[in-house]
């Protein structure tokens, strides 16, 4: 396996998340604002989402809106969305991403906070999510950024949509990868932008276990995550794409 | 299912998922009781940046779907509120609407 960069001169990034799912608990969206309002001083008061104003008994029964975040809290350089069952600490776009170990303090700050309250249930998985929009104009220009060799049946794609996902199973590890050419959307700094996505989800399944006991064991499972989708997410690329990035290895 | 007059009284058929498809019950929208297929995957992890883009814009059918099934989900979550109150239901039913 090649060395992984460090850090990339040209970011491709568009989205970097942790997540992190419980069972059997109550409604986090209704314990949690509070108390993170208060333990990390926050500034600005919790803002509801969207999708809060669809009743909860029928967000329970949608499998596409059981973990989505209901409300939305901002510190410093994250946002910390909380959802019935659900926990998710993100980057604020907006801003240059601040690397990974200044994220990874985020999050452990965050779990650890959560942890100490002893909040009710069990988690039952965690999982990282780092989504790159590659920029480039031609849907071949796309595919010749991915490292991957597809046909199906006598199309070999070269120029053409792609939309494909692999759930690959390594260990206790899920990884989700998906490539998508001919996407376009708008960063959160709001500069339009179009290319490939590369999304990683790597989600780490596991026997449900207290918050506060997976919050004191989280930080090396967390290290040995972030790692795993680094090698997957590098993996997709060819070389020649990699050096595009200005790749930096320490 | 039966219904007893007024809409919200449903009771659970053995079929898990849809129950009474009220789009049907109105007669306008014709729905189908079941999904063509189902996937088994993981799920993947919640993303804003992601997320809008997969419910981007709804034709005028895929919208009026999506009503139906919610309003699907709230007749299966509906239970009999039992003979008690159905008797008071029924002792005061002529006066609900009253002016």
């Amino acid at each position: 396996m090649h060395k992984l960069p460090t850090a990339l001169e040209h970011e491709p990034l568009v989205d970097a998340l942790f997540e992190v799912r419980l069972k059997d608990s109550p409604s986090l969206a209704v314990i949690l604002p509070g108390i993170l309002f208060h333990e990390l001083g926050l500034d600005s008061p919790a803002e509801k989402l969207p999708i809060a104003d669809i009743p909860s008994p029928v967000r329970a029964k949608d499998p596409g809106l059981q973990y989505a975040p209901v409300v939305r809290l901002k510190w410093e350089k994250y946002y910390i969305s909380v959802g019935e069952r659900s926990i998710v600490v993100s980057c604020d776009m907006r801003e240059p991403y601040p690397k990974w170990p200044n994220f990874k303090n985020a999050i452990l700050r965050i779990i650890d906070c959560i942890g100490k309250i002893k909040v009710p249930g069990k988690v039952e998985r965690y999982s990282l999510k780092y989504v790159n929009l590659i920029t480039t104009s031609s849907l071949a220009d796309q595919v010749s950024k991915i490292n991957m060799s597809i046909s199906l049946g006598n199309v070999n794609i070269k120029d053409e949509q792609v939309n494909i996902q692999v759930h690959k199973k390594e260990k206790d590890i899920v990884h989700i990868l998906s490539v998508i050419t001919g996407a376009s959307g708008r960063r959160a700094t709001g500069e339009a932008v179009s290319g490939v996505i590369v999304d990683i989800d790597s989600i780490r399944l596991m026997q449900p276990l207290d918050f506060s006991e997976f919050s004191s064991s989280l930080e090396p499972c967390l290290e040995e995550l972030r790692q795993e989708n680094k090698v997957k997410f590098f993996g997709c690329l060819r070389d020649a794409t990699i050096q595009e990035m200005g790749p930096a290895y320490e | 299912m039966l219904s007893y007059g007024a809409a919200l009284w449903c009771m659970s058929t053995t079929q898990p998922g849809y129950i009474a498809d009220p789009a049907q019950l109105s007669g306008e929208w014709a729905t189908p009781k079941e999904p063509t297929y189902y996937v088994e995957h993981d799920e993947k992890t919640y993303s804003f940046f992601v997320a809008p883009r997969e419910s981007e814009i709804f034709s005028a059918e895929e919208f009026g779907k999506e009503i139906a099934f919610i309003y699907s989900l709230l007749c299966e979550g509906q239970e009999p509120l039992g003979a008690e109150f159905e008797a008071v239901w029924d002792a005061n039913i002529d006066s609900l609407y009253e002016a």
